[in-house]
């Protein structure tokens, strides 16, 4: 392994450590409202209702 | 599973946190004295306040919605001049019903002008939207309207689609209104309503609401720098991992896709957006940041250093600041300097010391050197850090764009109507 590998695994495991630990990092979902698109055999279908 | 069964999640979720007001009438206005309460809603209406009119219209069931506007169109017309009111009709108006509208907008023109009423209805009408949306999804629930093509909207995370919709038809109203006036190229308020609506929907992530609304914007407005500001910040919305994640996770049902650009072609569009506004002039320094940011994504370090040093050279707020400092250091990453690349993230640390973001550019930067130690030390700072998970990382609201300050831009465009 190299020098710069085994930085890379050293830091993930301290990282995941302190994830563990404690969570201090923070990581966040969100809602988002977007459009979405009827099609039929990959061609878009217009007049899309909410009745679909 | 089709969209209707979708939207029983929504009618879950409604139904159970619903404290909406009935407004249970034994007979229901007709379309006259419905115009009527209207323009006594919109002289009335204190804008940003979610008063008993705009929950009425909030609440207009799906199937009074298009006798409502027809009428309501009809009107401004009237205010306007007779060429524009021959242009609108609605069906079997009785000579009552226009006698009673000429009244009427002669009655409104002794106090105010066409275009200044049509500024107030549109406040009106965005603030339906953005205060009492609730209503409005609730009534479509309750009762759809019938037979019209209905784009689809739905409300994912983490791949979940918790709920469908359709778009607000409130908006789509206001943006109706606020077209009529004598020239929305002109118009000061035009520009504010839009923008004012527009950061509203980018701060709740509405951006299936937010993409018709900015077309139509950018149609009536095509120089406005903030109409093409919020476009660029929603393409770069749905460019962004986060909204990219969302859209590839959510499980829908068969035939059924989001409607959203992909990665590459969403970052082009932005980045077109955000090129046009720096080549119309060099004042708007957080469209510079940005364009900047996207000249990463495709690999042109040296033109986004250019946008990044003409931005720190200007710029005098704290959060653009920060944004120039962290792109930075990974443009000057990317050309291979290093210690400059270096000083852009102390820099940005420094402007937000507890900023996560900064904290995990500067440990990967340290860490891509082989340095362990340097990697280590700003997310052991970072950790030791006991705020309770209360941070003040910009990176957070980036993606928000203009919407990070959303209530104060609103308040100022309505605090202008008269």
């Amino acid at each position: 392994m190299t020098r710069l590998g085994l930085a890379f695994s050293l830091v993930a495991i301290l990282v995941a450590g302190t994830f563990a630990e404690q969570a201090t990092f923070s990581s966040r979902a969100f809602v988002v409202r977007v459009d979405v698109l009827a099609t039929e055999k990959g061609i878009p279908v217009s007049g899309l209702t909410a009745a679909d | 599973m089709s969209l209707k069964s979708l939207g029983g999640v929504l009618v879950l979720l409604v139904v159970a946190g619903g404290s909406a007001p009935m407004r249970a009438q034994a007979k229901p206005p007709n379309r006259l004295e419905r115009l009527e309460r209207w323009i006594a809603a919109v002289g009335a209406h204190r804008p940003g306040v979610r008063d008993e009119a705009v929950e009425e219209f909030a609440a207009l069931p799906g199937a009074d919605r298009e006798p409502f506007t027809q009428i309501a169109w009809r009107f401004a017309g009237f205010l306007h001049d007779p060429v524009r009111v021959g242009r609108r009709t609605i069906p079997r108006e009785s000579g009552n019903e226009r006698v009673r509208m000429q009244e009427l907008a002669a009655a409104l023109l002794k106090t105010t002008t066409d275009t200044a009423w049509l500024h107030r209805a549109a406040v009106f009408h965005a603030d339906v939207m953005m205060l009492a949306a609730d209503l409005t999804q609730q009534a479509d629930l309750e009762a759809p309207e019938r037979g019209r093509p209905t784009p689809g909207l739905v409300n994912a995370s983490d791949g979940e689609v918790h709920s469908t919709g359709d778009r607000n038809w409130s908006l789509a109203f206001g943006r109706r209104l606020i077209a009529d006036v004598a020239a929305p190229e002109r118009d000061d308020f035009a520009g504010a309503w839009f923008h004012a609506t527009s950061v509203f929907l980018l701060e709740n992530r509405w951006l299936g609401e937010l993409r018709p609304h900015l077309v139509e914007g950018e149609q009536l407005r095509p120089t406005d720098q903030w109409i093409l500001f919020d476009q660029g910040t929603l393409f770069e919305a749905f460019g962004g991992n986060a909204v990219q994640a969302v859209v590839q996770g959510a499980k829908l049902p068969a035939g059924i896709h989001p409607d959203v650009p992909g990665a590459a072609a969403a970052n082009e569009q932005a980045a077109g957006y955000f090129r046009r506004i720096v080549s119309a002039g060099p004042s708007f320094i957080e469209a510079r940041v940005r364009y900047g940011r996207l000249l990463i994504e495709s690999g042109r370090y040296d033109d986004a250093m250019l946008q990044f040093d003409a931005a720190l050279s200007t710029a005098n707020d704290r959060e653009t600041l920060y944004f120039a400092h962290l792109f930075a250091l990974r443009a000057e990453q990317g050309r291979g300097h290093i210690d400059a690349a270096f000083e852009h993230g102390r820099a940005a640390a420094q402007l937000f010391p507890t900023a996560q973001s900064a904290a995990i550019a500067l440990s990967q930067l340290a860490l891509r050197t082989g340095d362990l130690a340097a990697a280590i030390a700003p997310v052991e700072t970072i950790r030791a850090m006991r705020t309770d998970g209360l941070r003040d990382d910009p990176w957070w609201r980036y993606y928000l764009g203009a919407g990070r300050a959303s209530q104060a831009i609103i308040d100022a465009a309505w605090s202008t109507v008269k």
